[in-house]
């Protein structure tokens, strides 16, 4: 019976017997071996509890201070790195009604704290059904503080991040804005989404200051002029960067959405418009290019052109016959048209294509419009193209297709984006040297000569070159001669185009010190005029003195016009 | 019964170290953690004083104030002039003939 021995053996262990002389010594024995392994036992657990704990990952607290993460929404910043976006920690009031007993009192305690709710709403907020009502978005400090102190239960305070615009209405459009959830809904917000939102940082074109410059002037001309609104822009000719771009009316894009729909649509870069007489700039390159005129040949543009049913006319008849300088200079429809017919319409339509102004821009952005192209590039259609009429296109496009042809004749896709010091800019030769040369100097002629319609664009030293556009707004499927989209594309220094400046002012109305004129060298001319004389020091442009020759090389030798010799420095 | 009591003593010494060890790996990993909320801490405020910093000096901001309180206005075309056209001081021996005239007869 081995469990009786074995509980022997306890007992004996317990409540030993005295043992007899001869098995004491064993006894002895069992209690030493039984006191080992205890130890031994005992040793071992604390041991593995050692080695266990030593192993064990440490705790880590789930409470976090910080708000922004890694991952937080990378910033947008300016060509200069000037933000223009940015995320920041702030703190959300809200309540849970649950723990709210007496609404009434809570909402006269937190009234003063909340400016944005009224009682109403407010205890409306309080009484709300679920766990979580938010009270407001942007706790200041002060209030958050204030309210802390009221001791309220049931109204919490926790951190979240908010997409913040510092520049304000600055390049509103082409920023866009983000959602609640800090997810991109238009303009660069939205189309480099996936970046921004990898905390990434993503760099811009725009340098904020000459958008500033840009904003003001032409802001200055809309309110002087009565106008419903007006875009700008500023092109980098030798790099395609777009180093400002405005559209007026503009929202805030902390506030988007208390603005309204005119304000947020981008007559930049979305809104496409038929360009008026600045595609006579086109006309005159095509025309050079295609060896279709020369600088010699000469148009008769004293009888207006009757063509389907159309009238082609100038806005101030001339007599007799012109060259193909005077005619850009005198900007003639007439003059212009001829030149088309030369041209033809295959090749005017091949070379809008190159321009690329026949398919919508490769724009780093959403709000990108698509040109409306008519479908049958007819024998009137060549005729209205070559001064700006048939082709809607968007000003980004057409500040682009202008650059090439008004600067070295090279086509540069524009774009929004910084370009980094060494990359590869491609560049699509359209324009030979000799045809950018003579655009140039004949754009030029517009600016300085007596004759041109640009005078009031000349910025002393600055050899701005340019042309006037007025085209007719289109209502009720025909043209309103009182509704009319001015406006004014610039290039300087004539004799080397590094920016280009194109402004447009939508419906301005003549005034008196303008002698009731609202044409584009009336409107616009003295907005260029401006902007550049602010924008030159900060691009590093020095004013020049344009009758040196060495200033001049650039151009051609002095043109006829008006049955005198030109000088590109007169006025 | 030398090897059950030598082990044991082993085991506890090598326990109580590496509990030891862990205690002051824990620490270090308490401070590093409170460093790493610290820095994003400080992050989150460099961010909140970067938005400050550019929205107290926009450009529009800028120009209205030098505008309204300094009177400045654009700088025009006569105004800038290439570092060349300032003309050089003249070497005092060769240029001034009546060198012992005084300091007002150094011509720049």
């Amino acid at each position: 019976m081995w469990h009786i021995k074995f509980l022997n053996i306890c007992r004996s262990l317990l409540w030993p017997s005295r043992p007899e002389p001869s098995k004491s010594r064993k006894i002895a024995g069992y209690r030493l071996i039984f006191s080992g392994f205890s130890m031994l036992l005992i040793f071992t657990l604390i041991g593995a509890q050692s080695i266990a704990l030593a192993l064990s990952k440490p705790k880590t607290s789930n409470h976090s201070y910080a708000t922004i993460n890694d991952k937080a929404r990378g910033a947008i910043l300016d060509q200069k790195g000037r933000i223009l976006a940015s995320t920041v920690p702030v703190n959300i009031l809200y309540a849970d009604p649950k723990h709210i007993f007496n609404p009434e009192e809570v909402a006269s305690a937190l009234l003063p704290y909340v400016p944005k709710l009224d009682k109403p709403t407010l205890i409306k907020r309080l009484t709300k059904k679920g766990r979580f009502t938010e009270l407001d978005r942007k706790l200041t400090p002060k209030r958050h503080s204030a309210i802390l102190q009221l001791g309220l239960p049931g109204i919490y305070v926790k951190p979240a991040t908010i997409r913040i615009y510092p520049q304000g209405r600055e390049a509103a459009h082409i920023i866009g804005a983000v959602d609640r959830d800090n997810n991109g809904i238009a303009g660069i917000e939205k189309s480099q989404n996936e970046t921004l939102a990898s905390g990434e940082n993503v760099y811009l074109s725009i340098d904020t200051g000459l958008q500033t410059v840009l904003r003001e002037s032409l802001d200055t001309q809309i309110k002087t002029f009565e106008a419903l609104g007006g875009a700008a822009l500023i092109l980098d000719v030798k790099t395609g960067e777009i180093m400002a771009a405005t559209s007026l009316p503009d929202f805030d894009p902390n506030h988007i959405m208390t603005s309204t729909d005119t304000a947020r649509f981008n007559q930049v870069t979305k809104g496409v418009y038929e360009m008026g007489s600045i595609f006579k700039v086109l006309n005159t390159a095509i025309a050079l290019e295609t060896g279709a005129i020369d600088m010699q040949a000469t148009i008769d543009v004293s009888k207006p052109i009757r063509v389907a049913g159309q009238l082609i006319d100038d806005y101030h008849p001339i007599k007799g016959s012109i060259g193909l300088a005077e005619i850009l200079v005198r900007s003639s429809n007439i003059g212009s048209a001829h030149i088309s017919q030369l041209i033809g319409s295959e090749t005017q339509k091949n070379y809008m294509k190159q321009l690329g102004l026949l398919s919508a821009s490769p724009l780093e952005i959403v709000e990108n419009g698509v040109p409306l192209v008519p479908q049958n590039w007819s024998h009137i259609t060549t005729m209205t193209v070559s001064y700006g009429y048939g082709l809607s296109v968007s000003m980004v496009q057409a500040a682009a297709a202008i650059a090439a042809a008004g600067g070295d004749g090279h086509y540069i896709a524009p774009t929004l984006l910084r370009r980094n010091a060494n990359e590869p800019i491609e560049k699509l030769r359209i324009f030979s040297t000799e045809t950018s040369m003579a655009v140039r100097s004949m754009m030029r002629l517009v600016v300085s000569n007596k004759i041109g319609t640009g005078n009031f664009a000349d910025a002393p030293g600055y050899l701005v070159g340019g042309k006037t556009g007025t085209a007719e707004k289109v209502e009720n499927k025909g043209f309103n001669r009182k509704a009319n989209r001015v406006s004014f594309v610039a290039t300087f220094p004539a004799n080397d185009p590094a920016y280009l400046i194109m402004m447009m002012v939508d419906e301005p109305i003549g005034q008196k010190h303008s002698y009731n004129y609202a044409t584009a060298g009336w409107v616009v001319a003295p907005a260029i005029k401006e902007v550049v004389n602010q924008i030159a020091p900060i691009l590093g442009v020095h004013p020049v003195d344009i009758t040196k020759p060495e200033n001049n090389q650039n151009l051609l030798p002095p043109m006829m016009l008006d049955g005198k010799e030109s000088v590109y420095a007169s006025f | 019964m030398r090897f059950v009591l030598l082990s044991c003593l082993i085991v506890a010494v090598l326990g109580s170290g590496l509990y030891f060890a862990k205690l002051t790996v824990d620490e270090q990993y308490r401070t590093l953690k409170q460093l790493e909320l610290e820095i994003k801490s400080q992050t989150e405020h460099n961010y909140v004083l970067q938005a400050e910093w550019t929205f107290l000096t926009r450009p529009e901001r800028l120009l209205r104030l030098s505008h309204s309180l300094l009177g400045m206005n654009a700088i025009t075309p006569e105004r800038i002039l290439p570092i060349s056209s300032i003309p050089m001081r003249r070497s005092v021996t060769t240029s001034i003939p009546n060198a012992d005239a005084g300091v007002e007869n150094v011509a720049y």
